[in-house]
């Protein structure tokens, strides 16, 4: 394969495509160097003859075995081909609605206008008059219909591939709420959306990116709702991008993030419809995919990575009840190994006597100080977790509980680690747990790395500039304009410290356009003289 | 951008920030070293000092507030040259920039004699300077923006351990306040030198009021701020003062032996880790914002308009400061008692208030000739 160099030959590279069509056209390539764009390139002629038109897509279509040729007359002097990717296309409803018909007329010279008017019983066709048309609707399973002597071609709208039917997301239960997720459909993703908004404002745009993949990726937001400059930076964003492939959208979010070196990821991942239907009626932008059941919104501050839909599905005192627990297990789940370090080897004086009685000890045997002992568990747990993740379901839970156990119990009694340590990693690792999206619990899992490092070092003054460092990390980072903490400095607390009741929350959040500033109307606190049933 | 100034940093931040950056600039430090000196001079009145002090705090503001609104959109130095002329202006640019230097040094130094005196003894000191110093830089280099949101995350880090002082409450000596003003009204005004000092470096509002962009909140809010500053340290002087009676002046840190005390429920006992968490905190906003009037002071004399490439050259002279200005700790508190009172206010109340009246003057001047 061609290495890319520098910029130039990023555009040589993307002219690539154009090499598939100088198969087809043996005329020079016009090269423009300035236009990169996918729209401008070139559409190639279907010819009027038949034999040069069959003998074009052949040779594009050479040596692929999936791809379906029948040719066969109509009629008394017409010739028909029809081309059609085997597993991709309905091959029974071509029998049965294209070529029974076709076979059993007998007329006399006939057009393709008539062809698809009369005789053809499917009900979607398309006329198509390029051979770059012609390849992208036989790319996605739909069969090409030809004709002698026409430079038109007709496609059926006959695909119909296997499909994963519609599950509940594993990754983001609820116990109140709909269990529908995403599938790796993006029709089915598209219209699970707009099931839930009806409204024709709901825009999908739709984009293809990857040379080879010609993956389709689809922008929707809700129109008058997300800011036009958001919709079009995100537009600008995935414009720039040139690859080979697409396989999931995580390779669309490392091309379009603001800080790509970054451990917090700045754009939401989700397989929720119910999820991405919020975002975009608080004017978020959604980009979804072909071929993963991942959507991704942008743009998020950090407190949407804290929270669940579930949140909003139920009472909303124990809604603000589960945050704060949520936010509280978080930091324990970042700072209590180090935690425990800094005090074990600094500042042994605040652990209240009794209790450093008995953790000295159990870590009288142990040989090694409380830093190395913290990094070895937690780099034991982590593999752990690692390995039951990857594993084959039925072997995965056996080996993360026994491996825990038996590591943990026969280390203690071993005496290579001290049985605090086994139950501060346990609490940092159910901790972890509690963070409601994997993609959150991901960079506090690495950074807790660091923190114990710190701690080793420079003891709770380690650890309090490792905060600080978080912090003003936090705070320069952006997701598409927006600062990541930008709801906390503005005082926007009323869904993140609590969830306020949804009668509360008239305003949307500050990222739309300030014209459309309500999302309700105000003052809809339910009240029993509201009830006209009472007389 | 409006105005003519030289547009430094074009972050926007509200007076409320703004207001809170202040509050911690001026106690990060004061917590920990006013009760001392205070009650060295004030005897048992020093919890009058800090009250007394806002009159100082309160004539500092107005002026920098004032001053910014007869100079919208220019910091201290830009507007001092327009006040006393250009070369006389360039002049006290470079002097306030040295001066900022030596502040930023001077905190630096106390933050790290604090630590390694109480907490880390065997941990080098220039180890820690020089991990303050550049986590600043980096707050400073991303300017007037994140410093301010950095400081909105950490300050209840920096606020809430003080309230850990109430558990303190079954000691308390009431009676430590008697008698009232038994030595006369001197020893309080000697004893409020030290506060005047610190609340002087609310000049420091004067190299942030040109990012401001809720100008008609500004005076609200950081006289707001001034008063908290002053409840909050009259607040640690009276507990400093009900615990340890006439003993806080024999105390380096009244406030960390005070923490030292805590011991309840069996649980909250030896909270003074709470105090280095505070410390840390606290130093780091101080240190940012003090070094970034350290860098504005720079660029703005000598008219540049990108301020990033000097953040880190300026850090090294900042721990250069540290380490050379101050052989000993007792010597720097020794300073600090005696010197460094009028060394801070002559910069930060004086100075601002003789280019007050001088831009006062100019005015009135300009009016009589038109």
């Amino acid at each position: 394969m061609k290495r890319i160099g520098h910029p130039h030959s990023v555009k040589s590279k993307f002219m690539r495509k154009s090499r598939l069509l100088r198969m087809i056209h043996s005329k020079p390539e016009p090269t423009n160097k300035n236009s990169n764009q996918r729209e401008e390139a070139p559409q190639h002629p279907l010819f009027s003859s038949l034999e040069q038109n069959k003998q074009q897509l052949e040779e594009v279509y050479s040596k692929c075995s999936d791809f379906i040729i029948r040719s066969f007359p109509v009629g008394d002097s017409n010739q028909v081909v029809i081309y059609y990717i085997d597993g991709l296309a309905n091959a029974s409803r071509i029998e049965q609605t294209i070529v029974e018909p076709l076979m059993g007329f007998n007329g006399e010279t006939i057009s393709i206008g008539y062809l698809a008017q009369h005789l053809i019983t499917s009900a979607s066709s398309k006329l198509v008059v390029t051979f770059d048309e012609a390849i992208k609707h036989l790319s996605i399973g739909e069969p090409l219909l030809l004709l002698n002597d026409e430079a038109q071609a007709i496609t059926f709208g006959l695909s119909n591939w296997q499909t994963r039917s519609i599950e509940e997301p594993t990754a983001e239960s609820v116990i109140r709420g709909p269990r529908e997720g995403f599938t790796e459909t993006l029709r089915v993703n598209t219209s699970l959306i707009r099931r839930i908004i009806k409204s024709p404002l709901l825009k999908m745009d739709s984009l293809c990116i990857g040379e080879y993949t010609q993956t389709n990726i689809i922008v929707t937001y809700i129109e008058g709702l997300a800011a036009a400059e958001l919709i079009s930076e995100v537009k600008e964003r995935l414009g720039r991008i040139r690859i080979d492939g697409i396989l999931e959208s995580g390779y669309i979010e490392e091309l379009i993030e603001d800080s790509p070196l970054s451990p917090f990821p700045q754009i939401l991942s989700t397989e929720r419809p119910d999820v991405v239907s919020a975002n975009l009626l608080e004017g978020r932008v959604a980009i979804l995919t072909e071929g993963t059941p991942f959507a991704l919104i942008a743009p998020i501050t950090f407190f949407s990575l804290m929270q669940s839909a579930e949140d909003y599905y139920q009472r909303f005192l124990f809604s603000t009840a589960i945050r704060w627990l949520r936010y509280f297990f978080a930091a324990i789940s970042l700072l209590l190994p180090s935690f425990y370090v800094a005090l074990l080897t600094f500042h042994q004086e605040m652990v209240p006597g009794s209790l450093l009685i008995s953790m000295a000890t159990s870590r009288e045997a142990v040989p090694f100080p409380a830093l190395v002992e913290a990094l070895l568990m937690e780099i034991t747990f982590e593999a752990l977790r690692e390995a039951g993740v990857r594993l084959p379901k039925q072997i995965g839970a056996a080996v993360s509980i026994v491996g825990a156990l038996v590591i943990g119990q026969a280390a203690v009694q071993a005496g290579l680690v001290s049985a605090p340590m086994v139950i501060i990693v346990a609490i940092t690792g159910i901790s972890s747990f509690m963070i409601p999206r994997y993609i959150t619990g991901l960079p506090i899992r690495l950074l807790r790395f660091p923190f114990i490092l710190l701690a080793g070092s420079l003891g709770l003054l380690g650890i309090m500039s490792g905060l600080i460092a978080l912090v003003l990390h936090l705070c320069s980072l952006k997701s598409f304009h927006v600062p990541y903490l930008s709801s906390v400095v503005k005082s926007d607390l009323k869904d993140i410290f609590i969830r306020s009741p949804i009668w509360m929350m008239d305003a949307r959040p500050d990222l739309v356009t300030e014209t459309n500033k309500y999302r309700q109307a105000q003052g809809q606190m339910p009240k029993p003289s509201q009830g006209s049933n009472d007389e | 951008m409006k105005g003519m100034g030289f547009e430094m940093d074009n972050g926007k931040i509200t007076s409320f920030q703004v207001s809170l950056l202040m509050y911690s600039v001026i106690l990060a430090t004061g917590f920990i070293t006013i009760p001392a000196i205070s009650a060295h001079y004030a005897m048992n009145d020093f919890w009058l000092a800090p009250v007394l002090a806002i009159l100082a705090g309160g004539s500092v503001l107005a002026i920098s507030i004032k001053l910014h609104q007869l100079y919208p959109n220019k910091n201290l130095i830009q507007y001092s040259e327009r006040i006393i002329g250009k070369v006389p202006g360039k002049i006290l640019g470079i002097i306030y920039f040295q001066f900022f230097v030596f502040t930023c040094g001077i905190v630096s130094r106390e933050y790290a004699e604090f630590v390694t005196g109480n907490f880390l003894f065997k941990t080098p000191m220039f180890c820690l300077v020089i991990l303050m110093v550049l986590l600043a830089a980096f707050a400073v280099r991303g300017g007037v923006e994140l410093i301010v949101r950095s400081t909105l995350l950490l300050t209840p880090l920096f606020i809430l351990p003080l309230f850990f002082l109430l558990l303190l409450l079954p000691d308390f000596d009431v009676s430590n306040i008697l008698p009232f003003m038994s030595h006369g009204f001197i020893p309080v005004i000697k004893g409020s030198l030290a506060p005047v000092s610190w609340y002087s470096e609310f000049l420091i509002i004067a190299y942030f009021l040109p990012s401001v962009i809720d100008q008609n909140k500004t005076v609200k809010y950081s006289f707001l701020s001034l008063l908290a500053v002053s409840a909050s340290l009259t607040y640690v002087c009276l507990v400093a003062l009900f615990v340890l009676g006439p003993d806080t002046a024999n105390k380096v840190y009244p406030v960390l032996t005070a923490f030292r005390y805590i011991s309840r429920a069996d649980f909250f006992e030896n909270l003074e880790a709470l105090l280095l968490a505070m410390w840390v905190v606290g130093n780091f906003i101080k240190i940012a914002a003090v070094y970034y009037a350290a860098v504005l002071s720079f660029t703005s004399c000598f008219n540049l308009k990108d301020y990033k490439p000097f953040v880190f050259p300026i850090g090294i002279l900042i721990v250069i400061h540290c380490f050379w200005d101050i052989p000993s700790f007792f010597k720097m508190a020794g300073f600090l008692a005696t010197v460094g009172s009028f060394h801070l206010s002559t910069f930060m109340l004086v100075v601002p208030f003789l280019l007050f009246i001088i831009a006062l003057c100019r005015k009135q001047w300009s009016k009589l000739v038109s």
